[in-house]
């Protein structure tokens, strides 16, 4: 370990001292053995080949720092939340530079028995279900971003249902962050613990402004017969960096949705672990990129498939414009054993300019022999004779782009549960609604 | 209503196709341009909507007295110009309805006139299409997806006719239809002939003459119109071919 490191590890470790969880001796030791894993592997470089296509040159040039959790200017708060919230739904869980902001959240009751709270609460209350599950579905060492967060994360959400116990409305978790005057580091988290049979739907968006590194970890963990949907729309800041890892393991007959939409960040990489340990689970992933000026997107997912029956479907549309780069990596790895596992991806994309790029990778590691796993990818152009026939009838070419592009992203988007942000979605695509309406946090 | 006078045009910077057409079409006039593969008749269509695939090296074309190739494909809408498609596309992922709807406000807004809200376009579009035989479930599927080739067709005249041009230009609307297709396609057409529309078939076959009964008949030969009359030009196209006509046209 040479000064630097040795620097970053004393820093990293003042910091994670300052936080939750002091009294839970699991979680402390927890943070110190992520710091020594985030310190031993480091930022992810490209020359790994994970990483290929995440462009995380900023974060080694530029020192981001956490601060303090603000609140939001009041101004801004009825737009902000107007933007975000109106339609998802009352019910939300706001965080304000990874700090919980009660006075713009409204928590729902739960089922008895259940618990829906900030991690910082739930370490009092429920210790040993965090110290069974925080960190524990991926593993540090590859994962040194999402490890970082294990060992710097000042609070998250914490959601507990008990068997067959459900969340009746869509829950909404709103991260909004706005840079200090140095760049800022901020790490969200989510702890979802769902048992046998209960169900929930969450929406998880991302806003932010400034010079941001938001790094967020959420871990799933599906009892037999649970069934989540997680819809995650990822609008941080332009200048920003955006990582985050959603980890699941699902027993028995479990269902997950993981709905991505990533739109924000001047660099971003969302990444999907989810292994199907139960016999006839199911992941249903859908990506939605688009990508403008010189953003990159990397969407990376790995789907283990260790149990019989078991089903994966991915889908992924990119589009691209001016001078952005996206990235698409789906591995599947089905074990032995893992017989009629039905797997399959699909990633389209639509170039808006010569200029813009994707790479698509199917990795496929099959130690099974009756399964069912599939992949296709295609790119494209608008296509000319189409944007013809829309002019032939009156259309002005900007309107017949819109319109080609919004019927090229529409069945990604059909896929995403909740109407709300459905039309969310299409406004983006659309453009009538700008990234700049979304963006603007102060605090 | 349209003028087209002394008009060259190629390929972009490839072979020159039209080599001077000359035609006037009157108010209310149907033509009928026929000829044989390769004369020019689509790239006439082409030229006439604003394909920026066909470059015009010479001669000019005004509607109603305004410089019609200067003017993009969506103001030449705008200005009352239709195109029925050869090979009407396929949209996926946008429904029919909304297609039409989206066309028809852009063409009003463009003209000034007040937009259609949804309710008011339903009625409108469900009137038009059961002009055209169209099960209404068909306005929900996405833009000629899946059609069949009459199915298709029938779309582009629906599509005239929620659009009401004052030129409409059909290219071969009648290649690829069976005989039912075809009758119904042409009744379509024919309850759209008004004295304010002008209609201009493109055709190879004479049969959908039978049905639609043009003013004027053109050939094409060459990329010039070789020759000009009424009916009967096509009942002797009919009995004898393109031949005689190519022929003597080369020996003038």
């Amino acid at each position: 370990m040479n000064a630097h490191a040795g620097d970053q590890v004393l820093h990293h470790r003042a910091l994670a001292a300052g936080l939750y969880g002091s009294g839970l001796p699991a979680l402390q030791e927890l943070r110190q053995s992520s710091i020594a894993a985030y310190a031993a592997h480091g930022l992810p470089e490209t020359r790994h080949e994970d990483w290929r296509y995440t462009d995380l040159s900023v974060l080694r040039t530029t020192s981001f720092q956490p601060r303090a959790g603000g609140t939001l200017a009041h101004e801004r708060e009825r737009a902000v939340l107007g933007y975000l919230l109106a339609n998802i739904g009352a019910e939300r869980m706001v965080f304000v530079n990874g700090a919980y902001a009660p006075q713009v959240s409204n928590l729902p009751s739960v089922p008895a028995g259940c618990t829906l709270t900030t991690l910082a609460a739930a370490a009092a209350t429920h210790g040993a279900l965090l110290a069974t599950h925080l960190g524990s579905s991926f593993s540090a060492a590859r994962h040194p971003l999402a490890a970082l967060n294990t060992a710097l994360h000042g609070d998250g959400m914490f959601l507990h249902l008990t068997r067959n116990q459900a969340l009746t409305a869509p829950m909404h978790v709103a991260c909004l962050s706005a840079a200090a005057e140095t760049p800022t580091a901020v790490h969200p988290r989510l702890l979802l613990v769902l048992e046998a049979g209960a169900s929930a739907t969450l929406t998880l968006s991302f806003q932010g402004s400034g010079r941001l590194h938001i790094n967020a970890v959420t871990e799933i963990v599906l009892g037999a017969g649970a069934a989540l949907d997680l819809q995650v729309l990822q609008e941080d800041s332009a200048e920003g960096v955006h990582t985050e890892l959603i980890s699941a393991r699902l027993e028995q007959s479990a269902r997950l949705g993981v709905h991505v939409a990533a739109l924000g960040g001047h660099s971003s990489r969302s990444e999907v672990l989810c292994q199907l340990a139960g016999d006839d689970a199911s992941l249903s992933l859908t990506g939605l990129i688009i990508g403008a000026q010189k953003q990159t997107h990397d969407l990376t997912t790995l789907v283990r498939h260790t149990a019989l029956r078991t089903t994966s479907q991915q889908v992924v549309k990119a589009v691209l414009d001016a001078r952005s780069t996206g990235a698409y990596t789906g591995r599947v790895s089905v074990a032995t054993g893992a017989q009629k596992t039905d797997a399959a991806q699909s990633c389209r994309t639509l170039l808006l300019s010569s200029e813009a790029s994707m790479n698509t990778r199917p990795q496929l590691e099959i130690d099974a022999d009756d399964v069912k796993c599939s992949h296709g990818a295609t790119n494209g152009q608008l296509d000319a004779e189409s944007l013809f026939y829309l002019r032939s009838r009156g259309i002005p070419l900007a309107a017949a782009r819109i319109l080609l592009t919004r019927a090229f992203a529409d069945e990604v988007i059909d896929r995403f549960p909740l109407e709300c942000v459905r039309s969310h979605l299409h406004g983006r695509v659309d453009g009538r609604i700008a990234p700049k309406d979304a963006v603007e946090v102060t605090a | 209503m349209l003028e087209i006078s002394g008009l060259h045009a190629r390929v972009a910077n490839g072979a020159e196709i039209l080599k001077g057409i000359s035609l006037t079409v009157g108010k209310g006039e149907v033509h009928a341009i026929m000829g044989p593969n390769g004369s020019g008749k689509s790239t006439l269509a082409g030229v006439l909507v604003g394909r920026d695939r066909f470059e015009v090296t010479a001669g000019s074309v005004t509607l109603e007295g305004a410089d019609l190739l200067a003017l993009t494909p969506e103001e030449r809408a705008v200005r009352g110009v239709f195109l029925g498609f050869q090979y009407p596309v396929e949209i996926p992922g946008i429904t029919n309805a909304y297609f039409l709807r989206t066309a028809l406000n852009s063409v009003r807004k463009a003209r000034g006139q007040t937009e259609l809200d949804a309710m008011e376009f339903l009625t409108l579009l469900k009137q038009k299409a059961r002009l055209m035989e169209m099960d209404p479930s068909f306005l929900n599927r996405s833009v000629n997806e899946g059609f069949s080739g009459g199915e298709k067709k029938r779309n582009e005249i629906l599509q005239m006719a929620v659009l009401e041009p004052r030129l409409a230009i059909l290219d071969e609307t009648d290649s690829g239809l069976d005989i039912d297709a075809l009758k119904v396609v042409a009744a379509g057409v024919n309850a759209l002939r008004s004295p304010e529309r002008s209609v201009i078939l493109v055709t190879h076959y004479q049969r959908l003459l039978d049905h639609i009964v043009p003013d004027h008949i053109h050939v094409l030969a060459g990329g010039r119109i070789v020759k000009s009359g009424g009916r009967e030009l096509a009942l002797a196209l009919e009995a004898q071919g393109y031949g005689w006509i190519e022929s003597a046209a080369g020996k003038a």
